[in-house]
């Protein structure tokens, strides 16, 4: 019985070892310098502008936090914030897909005075999802008046591939990518009571961009001190 | 006495969890969409006008007809709407009581349709809401200077832990933000409202030219997935990126505002 309860434990350890994410990150640098002065801000938005592209909010959220954290004196905008805002122009089908049609909209005095107001330098679009790319694996459950508990394995696959644009408001053009593809196992075995290892795409996905989006704005002598 | 109680403890707990898979399963029943759509940034035209609501339009409730057991029974989106369109023309314009004799229009709308589908529905892991519209134009004689019709698509991610209603209440919100971003960004484009801004008098329509709108069905199937989605294609170049030199009648986004004259 002991042996059985260790053999149970190291195969749940060695599974927890195997849950485990694998990350790509590229960036492009289209500028030399990227300026950022102390007091501007930025906004981190998702795009969302058909039923396919519907990048999440959470992860959205995820890199504002991670580049909020990972600076100083300067101020990343929530999403939802920068919307309501700017309600209409940067909904789901309004938002401008380019740098020159975000021009357009400001040429309305009355966007172009608010984000003068907000000290908004840089937009930060990220555009993508995670998907369940792979799944395998059976579980069974029953209960009953003396009980219940599930039996089984179950194995999936999620990958997460996303992209950032960076736009310059001062410029109007395109300063920088950061793209990431992240690509994690999750296993459920079950003997009487599932145990998850989940492995943590998005998370990790958020994490690995957040720390290169810092970076990319840190390279510039002038700009925000990292927080690493 | 003890086995029952023991017993009736265990049937208690299955009914708590019976409950629990319940509520996070799709069904949502019956819902009252509570938006709160932002005032639009927009510059307030010189333009007078009031809202008129009809007695179905301030109680309007979707009601699932179909047999089949669907994700929903009914959602109630009246106080939404009429929220919406306040919020909205009461930014676009100067709004004025009913009973004010020179204004410049009357705009009624209309709800034409409703669908919606939820992730059992589709193969999507998102819940959608599509609703259209159509608004009446027409000047302090009653005479009709304009038919629009308006379509409005949201939707929702799926989420762990988030129920069905609030899944159907956030799609609902989001397809009214677009109804209110369309009138927004186009509403100076309109051929009428560009007659008011020139000083010119609005063109009447007389009855037999309004090509007139199909009577709203009611769709007993979901709008399918693919659908709704053709259905936003057209308009992702977007309204909020159309310039203001583009003629009214011949949008690239086509139904979303079109002056019917």
């Amino acid at each position: 019985m002991k042996h059985s309860l260790k053999l149970i434990a190291l195969s749940a350890y060695l599974l927890v070892l195997s849950a485990c994410t694998t990350i790509n990150i590229d960036q492009v640098r289209l500028k030399d310098t990227v300026e950022l002065i102390e007091g501007d801000a930025m906004v981190v938005l998702g795009r969302h502008q058909t039923a396919e592209i519907q990048t999440e909010g959470s992860l959205v959220a995820c890199i504002g936090g991670r580049l909020q954290r990972g600076t100083q004196n300067v101020r990343i905008i929530p999403e939802p914030e920068f919307v309501d805002a700017f309600y209409p122009w940067f909904e789901a089908r309004t938002a401008p897909l380019h740098p020159e049609k975000l021009r357009k909209v400001l040429d309305n005095p009355l966007v172009a005075e608010k984000i003068d107001a907000m000290n908004i330098r840089y937009f930060v679009w990220v555009e993508g999802s995670t998907e369940r790319t792979n799944s395998s694996g059976s579980m069974t459950c029953s209960i009953g008046p003396g009980g219940g508990g599930c039996f089984g394995f179950g194995t999936w696959e999620d990958t997460s591939d996303y992209e950032t644009t960076i736009w310059d408001l001062k410029t109007f053009d395109e300063v920088g990518r950061v793209s990431t593809e992240a690509v994690g196992t999750s296993y459920m075995p079950a003997f009487v009571i599932p145990i998850p290892l989940l492995a943590q795409v998005q998370g990790d996905a958020c994490q690995g961009m957040g720390k290169q989006l810092v970076r990319f704005f840190a390279k510039d002598p002038n700009a925000l001190k990292v927080n690493q | 006495m003890l086995d029952r109680v023991q017993l009736f403890g265990v049937s208690r707990r299955l009914l708590m969890l019976m409950a629990s898979l319940a509520v996070l399963s799709g069904c949502a029943n019956n819902v009252i969409v509570k938006a709160d759509i932002p005032t639009p940034l927009v510059e307030k035209l010189p333009i007078t006008g009031t809202m008129v609501y009809t007695e179905r339009f301030k109680n309007y409730v979707y009601l699932e007809a179909e047999k089949k057991r669907r994700s929903l029974k009914s959602l109630d989106i009246a106080a939404a709407q009429i929220s919406l369109f306040d919020r909205v023309f009461g930014s676009l314009m100067t709004l004025v009581g009913v009973e004010e004799p020179n204004k410049d229009l009357t705009i009624e709308p209309e709800i034409l349709d409703f669908q919606y589908s939820a992730p059992g529905e589709t193969k999507l892991k998102q819940y959608e809401v599509w609703i259209k519209y159509r608004l009446k134009l027409s000047n302090q004689d009653n005479q009709k200077l304009a038919d629009w019709t308006i379509k409005g698509y949201g939707k929702t991610p799926t989420g762990l832990l988030t129920s069905a209603s609030s899944a159907f209440n956030s799609a609902a919100t989001v397809a009214l933000r677009d109804v209110g971003a369309q009138l927004s960004l186009r509403f100076a484009k309109q051929r009428t409202i560009k007659q008011l801004l020139a000083g010119d008098t609005p063109q009447v329509i007389s009855e037999p030219e309004v090509e007139p709108e199909p009577e709203p069905e009611v769709e007993p199937t979901p709008k399918p997935t693919l659908d709704s989605a053709q259905a936003v294609e057209p308009a992702v170049t977007g309204a909020g990126e159309s310039t203001a030199d583009e003629p009214d009648t011949v949008e690239p986004n086509a139904d979303e505002v079109n002056d019917e004259t």
